[in-house]
């Protein structure tokens, strides 16, 4: 390199270390921005996913809560069917299946001797009866054997099944309970505990017992 | 702070050690971006870039003494005003010159305040001024500068001739503007 170059680069090199007039602090926060920018898109992602989360346990919840009311709702509905059975069974004096008013008592039947007509004489209904054929016309015919016809015997007997009334959505309750997922947060919740329904709830239901106030 | 413990504390990712770097050097590195694109937006650009850079490899850096921090960081912005520059420009034209054609001294040129230079070589065209600069003031050699911008080293030869010439017309010029 010439000597001249040399003191153009030692002038040139200098002057780069003199303070100029820059942008200096508009420079460094757009170099700044990006890792703020990074913090912040880690934070909006953090929140995101604890709504989706929440959102999630709040759904299970929910249908794990509709889904017990509806097995207890469907589990009501066998029993309450049941029962009523056996009462219409055990008990049919219409006092116990209806209010007293309401009642009727049944009245007796008055029933009337068929009259027989005795008008007409025995005699001539006895001759009416006799035969009109002489014994000339009769003539013998021989009686074949006559094909019995096969009867088979039954293999299954077949009979209505009783249905039990179900209402609502008890079945399709029962299958979304199969199918969801058993994530239960809030295991101490008394809502979400299954609990065994007495005869009582039965009774008041059907209407045979008062519900204590 | 010392250099050592300014670059122990960007390798561990330090936002102070960051700060303090750049407000050390980012006035000098602002001066030679400027001095390769021209304008001050694009030269904040390139120091921005080139910051960037230097955080994300700071870990592969090994210093070599006193100054070598800042010369790495001097190498990092002369790259990326390059890289800005091949974007822009087309440095491929091939050129060739007279080898009997004398070379033009910078003789008057050197004797300028360093301001006037400064300002000369800015007026320099795009592709004389990046062989000026690479050349006289980084002290690249010619088949450096060919590799670095893609161009052969007659062609790198010939933009240093053209780009004293023209230093040299210009201050002539700027002369007899002075003398009138």
């Amino acid at each position: 390199m010439e000597h001249s170059e040399q003191l153009i680069q030692h002038k040139l090199r200098q002057l780069e270390s003199q303070p100029v007039k820059w942008n200096k602090q508009e420079t460094w926060l757009r170099l700044e921005r990006p890792r703020r920018k990074r913090t912040s898109v880690f934070a909006y992602a953090a929140a995101a996913l604890v709504i989706v989360v929440g959102s999630w346990v709040l759904y299970d919840s929910m249908t794990f809560n509709s889904s017990a009311l509806h097995d207890r709702i469907a589990a009501l509905e066998i029993r309450l069917a049941q029962a009523g059975d056996k009462l219409i069974l055990a008990s049919p004096d219409p006092e116990r299946m209806c209010a007293p008013e309401m009642a009727v008592q049944p009245q007796e039947i008055q029933r009337v001797k068929p009259r027989v007509n005795t008008a007409l004489p025995s005699v001539l209904i006895a001759d009416q009866l006799k035969p009109a054929i002489d014994s000339t016309q009769r003539t013998t015919v021989a009686l074949q054997p006559q094909e019995q016809p096969t009867v088979t015997e039954p293999t299954a007997a077949v009979e209505r099944p009783s249905i039990p009334i179900i209402l609502g959505r008890s079945q399709g309750a029962a299958y979304a309970r199969s199918k969801r997922f058993s994530f239960r947060l809030i295991l101490s919740d008394p809502d979400l505990t299954e609990q065994p329904i007495t005869v009582s709830e039965v009774d008041i239901v059907a209407g045979l017992k008062q519900k204590p106030n | 702070m010392t250099e050592s413990e300014l670059i122990r504390l960007c390798q561990q990712a330090s936002p102070r050690g960051q700060q303090e770097l750049f407000d050390r050097w980012a006035d000098s590195l602002y001066r030679v971006a400027l001095r390769y694109v021209k304008t001050d937006v694009d030269a904040e650009d390139i120091v921005m870039m080139s910051f960037t850079k230097a955080f994300r490899h700071i870990t592969s850096f090994r210093p070599q003494g006193k100054g070598s921090l800042h010369a790495w960081l001097r190498k990092i912005v002369v790259n990326e005003s390059l890289g800005w520059l091949r974007r822009r420009h087309n440095f491929n034209m091939v050129e060739s010159l007279d080898d009997t054609l004398p070379v033009p001294d910078l003789n008057e040129v050197c004797h300028l305040p360093a301001e006037d230079i400064l300002r000369l070589v800015m007026e320099l065209p795009a592709g004389y001024r990046t062989v000026f600069n690479l050349h006289v003031v980084e002290g690249y050699s010619h088949q450096e500068i060919a590799e670095q911008l893609g161009i052969s080293e007659s062609t790198a030869r010939t933009q240093l001739f053209k780009a004293k010439a023209h230093l040299k017309k210009m201050l002539i010029r700027e002369g007899s503007q002075y003398g009138t």
